[in-house]
């Protein structure tokens, strides 16, 4: 099973829907998702995607474990980590690149859990949030993709993480789409 | 050293030794990668770029020792956090501890002042806090004194500010402040209830039983399952039948055997009441 971690800002929500709802039911694969969002709204986000998603969306509790098949969003104002128990570690500590969830956090730990079996995908935004995680998602022998700048409705993220580290790919949306579909 | 890098599993058990040596202070219990990321957040900020080289900084030098133990726990956020558990906790039960003749409340781990001054605001808004004790305990001195001294740090003030408007449009925050020298404080009077105390939830008995309410929120993040399970075993055992216990909204007592103990009083904010016997 593929660990899939998707990061994401400013102008990413509707490519995270169109993934969400291109995605097959009874997909084989964890999706870890961490995208940048008012830290005082708890509700809303899991809904507003989960209308059109295929797969089952929810914020985990902390010490959850981790099952396949399932689209896990960091909660509001909590950063996420998965440990080597398969467990969400969620934390509140300071925020990483003014960010809370931190996609950066995110993606180190998903390096670190799943390693050669992690998938970083980053998406667009409006800081750099994201860079360095992606970078340990490659260096830990996983495969990173970044949403091609071009398409992207704010360009600093995915920018700052093709200076970062040499990316497997650079996609549009359709393409990334194909790719989960494949991803065996 | 970067914040996020891998200390070698040898290295990070000698620094949990280390502290413990040093220190008596205990962090074999943390969740291990929020703990690692601790340490190597620490290091960073410090220029300390091995693990050697913190062991021996640590026990060459008290400040930093002092320091780093303190910026390994995790400070809370802001005040009134959640704002509608403060919402809740104020118009439910705070409403029922006003029968009460005398109320003990304990803040176990305190690490900030945030959930201790917006506690005490909210006690102070329905006129009962000078009818309570208030224990605020923490292994570290330096997180005791910091919560002493009434200061608080500008950069929260907004959003604190900003949280406690959402539980009452019409009240300031800065009602409950005082200025000096161009820093706020929280009003020293507020604090005349609370007893600190230094304190480990693992190691150290409670300050007292008998606890109508215990405020414990987001400090099982940090914990393993075993510690967690342990912890609220110990907590239970400290508050009166009837008594309240109030945990992160992202938290769960799953892994616990508390059926029997407590019932939720509200699922959305995780307040638990302990059950009469």
């Amino acid at each position: 099973m593929g660990n899939i971690v998707i990061g994401g800002s400013a102008g990413s929500f509707q490519t995270v829907t169109a993934l969400l709802s291109s995605i097959p039911r009874n997909y084989p694969h964890t999706i870890f998702l961490c995208l940048h969002r008012l830290k005082n709204v708890r509700g809303g986000f899991v809904e507003a995607l989960s209308l059109k998603s295929n797969i089952p969306i929810c914020e985990p509790f902390d010490k959850d474990t981790v099952m396949p098949g399932i689209a896990y969003l960091a909660p509001a104002n909590y950063h996420m980590y998965v440990d080597a128990n398969n467990q969400f570690s969620l934390s509140t500590e300071e925020p990483v690149n003014h960010s809370r969830p931190s996609i950066d956090v995110t993606f180190f730990s998903i390096a670190k859990t799943f390693k050669t079996d992690s998938v970083g995908i980053l998406l667009s935004g409006a800081n750099k949030d994201g860079a360095l995680g992606l970078k340990a998602i490659k260096d830990a022998g996983g495969t990173v993709i970044v949403q091609s700048p071009d398409e992207c409705q704010v360009k600093t993220m995915t920018t700052a993480a093709i200076k970062a580290t040499e990316v497997d790919h650079i996609m549009v949306t359709n393409e990334i789409i194909d790719f989960l579909k494949n991803l065996k | 050293m970067d914040e996020f890098l891998n200390i070698p599993h040898e290295d990070f058990r000698k620094i949990i030794s280390t502290v413990r040596t040093l220190r008596d202070v205990d962090f074999s219990y943390y969740s291990q990668d929020i703990l690692m990321h601790r340490m190597t957040r620490s290091m960073y900020m410090h220029g300390v770029q091995t693990p050697d080289r913190l062991v021996n900084k640590l026990m060459a030098d008290n400040y930093f020792a002092d320091l780093f133990v303190s910026e390994i726990f995790v400070p809370t956020t802001e005040m009134f956090r959640d704002y509608s558990m403060w919402k809740f906790l104020e118009d439910n039960i705070v409403e029922k501890l006003k029968n009460e003749t005398l109320c003990k409340i304990w803040i176990p781990q305190i690490c900030g002042d945030d959930e201790l001054y917006s506690l005490l605001v909210i006690l102070h808004r329905k006129r009962i806090l000078n009818r309570c004790t208030v224990y605020a305990t923490s292994p570290i001195h330096k997180i005791l004194n910091d919560a002493k001294s009434g200061f608080i740090d500008q950069k929260k003030l907004e959003i604190s500010s900003a949280n406690f408007k959402k539980i009452d449009p019409d009240a300031e925050l800065t009602h409950y402040l005082t200025r000096e020298d161009k820093y706020d404080y929280f009003s020293s009077q507020l604090l005349d209830n609370v007893i600190f105390l230094k304190g480990d939830i693992i190691s150290t008995p409670p300050p007292d039983n008998g606890f109508n309410l215990v405020l414990f929120r987001d400090r099982m993040l940090y914990m393993n399952v075993q510690t967690k399970k342990m912890v609220v075993d110990n907590l239970a055992k400290t508050i009166v039948s009837g008594g309240y216990f109030i945990i992160g909204i992202r938290e769960n007592l799953s892994g616990c055997d508390y059926r029997g103990t407590f019932i939720p009083v509200s699922k959305n904010e995780n307040i638990f009441v302990k059950v009469q016997k």
